[in-house]
């Protein structure tokens, strides 16, 4: 399997700070499943946003795709960008327009033809269990719908990787089951999985998956102890 | 090709603050514009009329040796090649122009013959002070040099017309980079979504464009609207004027043509610089 992300002695500053992340040495490859755990301020989100292109590192190497990142032009970020599916922990729909169009944005901004979104974005929304809800706005929706909405937005330009924060932090348990056994389909589809997560049920539901763990701004630990958490049954049916 | 639906940008209202500002600032280059354009009208129909026209004025105190030095005056620039018509003023005509001056007729006062001439094209008036010289009380008036006080003030108040609408076209530009700034903030989260899913600069820079293009060209259209109101109503008010007082006032078809272009041109640099400040705002992020 050949390496889809790469981190090599990444480091990330804000300002004149200390380092919020140090030293990160790590390769995702191509179809595989991981967990990034860590606690609260642990720097999971700022190691998101470096794998998304939302920020720079202050130093290291990152390769996505085989193609450096951090020197690379700024204009030919959107490339990449587009091969990433996000999904926030707070949704971030667009709440001005429909369920539809939000999941069609990725569509609309590589230009599809008109058919290909529809066809697409219909059989997603059925697949997410949305499809009667399509021209409903962002707000009429609950909170597991709308994750729901941003897992379909994620996936629907099929990109080769999915990197999830928090994806269940807002949702049931229930509701958690439900949109991470949608993610295991995504990867048993060949798409690699990257969900920052400090839900211990979450994290025993999924023993397949590689474990990274964030403490401090440091990557260790990465298949120890949290692969075997001491509350190892699933709440989630 | 963008394919992003314009309602991505929420607001609640159809036209912003920026679309009443444009208003406001089209209203005013209309009417510095037209009154520049007007101006300039006034002051090339003046130049031209009095272009190639002297007065040549006989004094004496003797009426009949006035008379005489007139007529040698007369048949002297009949004679030239270089003048194309020699026209004695009547009296009566002077002694209307004299007392339009504050001058009484009762007061006794000799009033000068005076002779209208026109030259030909290119010829200067001075040229003829020369040939006057020998005839007694004559003197040159060219037109022209009588009226350039006039002409220079018309001229000044070209400039300062031309100069207050190009200080509206620039104030149409800052309003409109404020307001690039400002939905470029206001959207901002938007912005980070779109950018996120892998939109361009280009793609988010159009949607703003759209937005306050829309919003500038509204404006721009209704200022232009009352503007040209305004300028139909001086218009109307202008023709009940004496033509022999008032000439080369009325706006041509070219010059409403330039009227109507500017929400365009409004318009276009409103968007002209939302893409300039918007580029400029994104490629600071990451």
């Amino acid at each position: 399997m050949a390496g889809i992300v790469e981190f090599q002695k990444v480091g990330l500053r804000y300002g004149r700070g200390a380092e919020t992340l140090s030293d990160l040495d790590f390769v995702l490859e191509r179809g595989s499943f991981h967990l990034l755990t860590g606690p609260s301020g642990a720097g999971k989100s700022s190691l998101l946003s470096l794998i998304t292109l939302a920020r720079r590192p202050s130093r290291g190497l990152i390769r996505l795709f085989g193609e450096d990142v951090v020197t690379i032009d700024r204009a030919r970020l959107p490339a990449f960008r587009r091969r990433i599916g996000i999904v926030y922990q707070d949704f971030r729909l667009i709440p001005s327009i429909s369920v539809f169009e939000n999941v069609a944005l990725p569509l609309r901004i590589v230009g599809a033809h008109p058919n290909e979104i529809d066809a697409s974005v219909t059989e997603l929304l059925a697949w997410v269990g949305l499809d009667a809800r399509a021209r409903a706005l962002p707000s009429m929706l609950s909170g597991g719908e709308q994750q729901r909405v941003a897992i379909a937005r994620a996936v629907v330009t099929r990109p080769d990787l999915i990197v999830a924060d928090e994806p269940t932090g807002n949702v049931d348990p229930e509701m958690a089951g439900r949109i991470f056994h949608l993610l295991e389909s995504l990867n048993r589809l060949g798409t690699t999985v990257l969900i920052a997560t400090h839900d211990i049920h979450l994290i025993g539901r999924a023993p397949q998956a590689a474990m990274m763990r964030l403490n401090r701004g440091t990557l260790d630990d990465p298949t120890g102890a949290l692969r075997h958490p001491p509350a190892r049954q699933a709440p989630y049916p | 090709m963008t394919g992003l639906a314009p309602d991505l940008l929420a607001q609640r209202r159809l036209l912003g603050p920026l679309a009443w500002v444009i208003a406001a600032i089209c209203l005013i280059a209309t009417l510095a514009s037209a009154t520049a354009l007007t101006l300039d009208h006034g002051a090339r129909s003046l130049a031209g009329s009095l272009a190639g026209r002297a007065t040549v004025e006989v004094s004496s105190d003797d009426p009949v040796e006035r008379e005489r030095h007139a007529e040698a005056a007369l048949r002297l620039l009949r004679g030239r090649p270089e003048i194309v018509a020699a026209t004695p003023v009547s009296q009566a005509e002077v002694a209307r122009l004299a007392e339009q001056l504050g001058a009484d007729a009762e007061d006794g006062l000799e009033l000068p013959t005076l002779i209208d001439v026109t030259l030909r094209p290119g010829v200067s008036a001075d040229a003829l002070t020369a040939q006057l010289l020998p005839i007694p009380g004559v003197r040159l008036l060219p037109q022209a040099q009588t009226l350039a006080p006039l002409a220079a003030v018309l001229e000044a108040l070209d400039h300062v017309a031309l100069g207050v609408a190009l200080v509206a076209a620039v104030s149409a530009l800052l309003a409109s980079g404020l307001a690039a700034h400002a939905a470029l903030a206001a959207h901002e989260a938007a912005a980070d979504i779109l950018h996120a899913l892998g939109a361009t600069d280009r793609q988010l820079s159009r949607l703003l464009e759209r937005r306050i293009g829309f919003e500038a060209l509204a404006g721009a259209v209704l200022g232009s609207l009352m503007g040209g109101g305004a300028i139909l109503f001086i218009a109307a008010k202008l023709q009940g004027l004496d033509k022999g007082q008032v000439t080369g006032t009325s706006l041509h078809f070219g010059d409403w043509a330039v009227l109507a272009a500017i929400p365009l041109l409004l318009s276009a640099a409103a968007v002209a610089m939302t893409r300039v400040v918007v580029m400029a705002r994104l490629a600071k992020a990451a």
